[in-house]
């Protein structure tokens, strides 16, 4: 049946599922880009606006950072990454889990973490954002790289060591061809995180560090330097743009073996490789221990007041100007990521449908994606500020954005569940008569279902660390928790400090709850 | 072919873009905001250096039945900035804490509805541009301090002018903000280009060469470099009213008669005056007006001087004992009109770095 169907005519009907995904997409991200842009050309600022102090500053900080924070984490991530690919051992899986788990941590989180762990005399110095840069972009790494190069076959390698092939010549002239292309797009990756970097940055980095988001920020929200930020911020997305679709036309199809056609036995891990893992592991947890220490601190004595402050059970205190809710931002922070995967949920759901059935609507789930979430916010708060169009400070605002960050996940992991279901249980159920959101309901649905919370989950998670978006977005009385954690760790005084790390250990314990649990899930 | 085909792909797009819709329509309907009376409670947007004691709108609310809650964050520049994005949507009624080195601008973003409250009479010489927009509720000298206790441990004598600033003698021992970050460190620019013209530059670059530090806000200054408060610069820039701070939060406390343990140069001083205004597009533009009339009582500015260390902007406010022993009188402060520093802040603070950085 689905076969009569002449082609537009279904992409119409299925391509309306993307709409509402669509119409998201457009009101929040596309418009206000559109707008910065329109703006950005209005006055004559354009060019003198690069000798302003600090821009050229910020624009030479984000190239420094986002090559040295590549190289780094390149060479911090090849042990793990080559241990886990290529040998077998105890614990494998989990080992796994654990260093792929920091990319999800939120940014403001990472920065704590290190603000924790590092001695003093690190906090706020181009080494600490360095490090955090690496910790978290290890995971990406690891993450992409393995599964190619487990699927590598020993025989083939051991062939090639048979042949007169030294060990490295053998691992060059045979496992980094198919693990190639997999390295440079995320180190392409990891240099686009880097250089965008925002929440580190503005943790770890001191008040004389910027990257051009910092530096986007500090024009709007700290100097009221409008223009300044309009044209860096559209210099920033057309930059971004022009990467990404240069590296997206450039990438070509990766040597690919499959994992089932092809089943590698590894080698079992020797004692250095045992130590490589272990080391690795320490390196991932160690910052987040010290931060989940450093939360039940105050000053130099163990206290919870830190969380009792989170909770509600006592006030931040100090001078009664900059009393500080800490509980109510906890409690909007949670608000905010319950309506955000709500819609997220749908909203990426019926956009994958549209995708799997037509690729043209990918587009849609992946304009977020390409624009940066700072520029984001501060499209917002610019272009919708009049009459009924003056959105700033509406209690939906801020999920709509996180669902819209939210959505080129959501689509990422639903789209191919929904290009691979069977057609058959459909057909029988159709054939005995269901009606087609019956259909949907009963058979569709649950086949989604694992993808589906998967993708739930992710969108919590985001939402939760959402902070350059949020930063522009939330006001003095809507503050969410990564907002509030980068306010308390800027002020002197024990007690904000404690508030802020036992912040920012609840959103690294449910972060990592809500992905762990998922990634449990998907591989029983 | 065509009906079930159309039967088929549509329901889940219907519900999925009906539910939009009503979320879209649930979320886009504002609730209208009536005028009513009398609101509930009304909010302050300030910088968090605006610290009114426990108590101070009791008053207030004894009178009207309305509550004062207070939003702060930042500082005065962050403030404005947050005002001019916010401007026609406020985040609360009435702002307070725009200055005259950032004034201009906010004049020029409309961020207030005009207001100037005369249910007090002002100090004279707090008028100037922003007349019959925002109100002036209080003063404060930008000057350099000294640690009186670590000068004489160096043998030294207090600076008493900019020039004794770039004397050798006093080499490597002050601290200052930065005017790119702090609004007292833009003062204290302004006070060098007031006092010098032109060759401001030229001063500059010999505070350089004698070792200036300077860092990034006023707090960073007075509580982590001076000498006072652990750090190793006898110098620091603030305000002719931080000895009496000194004197009132003295731990231990100092004896009733004692001197107090820092002191202020009078020349070379910023006069810094804070305004209050009505936010443009707040929801009680009439209640917004009664509060501004309460910040220049003479019952409330009283209690400013010992709150937030600056001198009331109304006549007949007694000064407290502590400012009348302890903060010396700046007669002839530096200034600069707000339209000039609105039109050249940007090259200043660039050609500042230029030397500076």
């Amino acid at each position: 049946m689905e076969k009569d169907r002449p082609l537009n005519q279904r992409a119409r009907s299925i391509g309306a599922s993307a709409w509402p995904a669509t119409a998201l997409v457009a009101l929040l991200v596309a418009a206000p880009v559109v707008v910065l842009a329109a703006r950005s050309v209005r006055g004559g600022d354009i060019v003198e606006v690069w000798s302003r102090p600090g821009v050229l500053d910020a624009v030479r900080f984000s190239i420094v950072i986002g090559l040295s924070s590549t190289l780094v984490t390149l060479v911090v991530a090849a042990g793990p990454t080559i241990v886990i690919g290529r040998r077998r051992f105890r614990g494998r899986a989990a080992a796994l889990a654990v260093l792929t788990a920091p990319f999800v941590l939120p940014t403001v989180v990472v920065g704590s973490a290190f603000l924790a762990l590092l001695p003093d005399r690190f906090d706020r110095t181009v080494w600490a954002v360095l490090a955090a840069h690496a910790f978290f972009n290890a995971s990406v790494v690891i993450r992409q790289v393995v599964p190619l190069l487990e699927s590598v076959p020993e025989e083939l390698i051991e062939a090639a060591r048979t042949l007169g092939a030294g060990p490295v010549r053998a691992w060059t002239s045979v496992a980094w061809p198919i693990v190639r292309p997999a390295v440079a797009s995320a180190a392409g990756l990891v240099f686009l995180l880097s250089a965008t970097s925002f929440g580190v940055v503005r943790i770890l980095g001191g008040p004389s560090r910027a990257t051009i988001d910092v530096e986007i920020h500090r024009r709007a929200v700290l100097l009221g330097d409008l223009s300044g930020a309009t044209i860096l911020a559209v210099a920033q997305t057309l930059a971004v743009a022009t990467a990404v679709s240069i590296a997206a036309r450039r990438r070509r199809p990766a040597v690919r073996l499959r994992h089932s056609a092809t089943v590698v036995t590894l080698p079992t891990a020797g004692r250095a490789a045992r130590l490589v893992i272990v080391a690795s592991i320490t390196v991932v947890v160690a910052p987040l221990v010290a931060l989940v220490a450093s939360s039940m601190r105050v000053g130099g004595d163990w206290s919870l007041a830190g969380w009792r402050m989170l909770i509600g059970l006592e006030p931040l205190g100090g001078p009664s100007a900059l009393r500080i809710d800490v509980a109510d931002a906890l409690v909007r922070s949670l608000a905010v990521a319950v309506g955000a995967v709500l819609l997220a949920t749908p909203l990426g759901l019926g956009a994958a449908v549209a995708a799997a059935r037509n690729s043209r609507w990918r587009v849609v789930s992946m304009v977020p994606a390409a624009v940066s979430a700072i520029v984001v916010g501060f499209g917002i708060i610019v272009t919708y500020d009049r009459g009924f169009l003056d959105w700033r400070g509406s209690w939906w605002l801020v999920p709509a954005v996180h669902a819209s960050v939210a959505l080129p996940f959501v689509t990422r992991v639903v789209e191919p569940l929904v290009a691979a279901l069977p057609r058959g249980p459909e057909e029988a159920a159709a054939t005995l008569g269901a009606d087609p959101w019956t259909t949907w309901r009963l058979v569709r649905l649950p086949l989604l279902r694992p993808a589906i919370s998967t993708a739930a989950a992710f969108s919590a998670a985001l939402s939760l660390g959402e902070f350059g978006a949020t930063a522009f977005l939330a006001r003095t009385d809507s503050r969410t928790l990564p907002v509030l954690v980068d306010l308390l760790v800027g002020r002197s005084g024990e007690r904000p400090f404690a508030a802020a790390m036992a912040a920012s250990t609840l959103l690294f314990v449910i972060t990592f709850a809500l992905v762990l649990g998922v990634e449990r899930r998907r591989s029983t | 072919m065509r009906t079930p085909t159309h039967r088929r792909g549509r329901p889940v797009a219907t519900i999925i873009v009906l539910g939009s819709l009503a979320l879209v329509v649930a979320c886009g309907d504002e609730s209208p905001t009536t005028e009513s009376a009398t609101p509930e409670r009304l909010v302050i947007v300030s910088h968090e250096s605006f610290t009114p004691p426990e108590g101070a709108f009791d008053a207030f609310t004894a009178a009207t039945g309305i509550e004062v809650d207070i939003a702060a964050a930042g500082d005065a520049g962050e403030l404005v900035a947050r005002a001019a994005l916010t401007a026609g949507n406020p985040e609360g009624d009435v702002l307070w804490g725009v200055d005259n080195t950032l004034l201009a601008r906010a004049l020029a973003d409309d961020v207030f509805e005009p207001y100037e409250s005369t249910a007090h009479p002002v100090r004279d010489d707090l008028a100037g541009s922003g007349r019959g927009v925002v109100t002036p509720v209080d003063s404060g000298d930008v000057c350099v301090n000294f640690d009186v206790a670590a000068l004489a441990d160096l043998g030294l004598e207090p600076p008493t002018s900019l020039d004794d600033l770039v004397d050798p003698t006093y080499r490597g021992l002050l601290v200052v903000s930065s005017p790119e970050t702090s609004s007292p460190g833009l003062a204290f620019l302004l006070a060098t280009i007031a006092e010098y013209g032109d060759d401001w530059t030229g001063y500059w670059e010999r505070l350089v060469a004698n070792d200036v530090l300077v860092v990034s806000g006023w707090s960073d200054a007075y509580y982590a470099e001076f000498t006072r408060h652990g750090g190793d610069r006898p110098l620091v820039l603030s305000y002719a009213t931080s000895p009496p701070a000194e004197v009132i939060f003295a731990d231990p406390p100092l004896a009733d008669d004692a001197p107090a343990p820092t002191g202020s140069m009078t020349e070379g001083c910023f006069r810094q005056i804070e305004y209050a205004g009505v936010l443009r597009g707040g929801d009680h533009p009439e209640a917004s007006r009664l509060l501004v009339d309460y910040l220049v009582d003479p019952a409330f500015q009283a209690s400013i001087p010992e709150s937030l260390f600056v001198l009331p902007a109304t006549l007949d406010v007694e000064t407290p004992a502590s400012f009348r022993r302890h903060a010396p009188i700046v007669d002839a402060p530096l200034t600069i009109p707000p339209d000039r520093i609105e039109a050249e802040r940007e090259n200043w603070i660039d050609e500042w770095r230029r030397i500076v950085l």
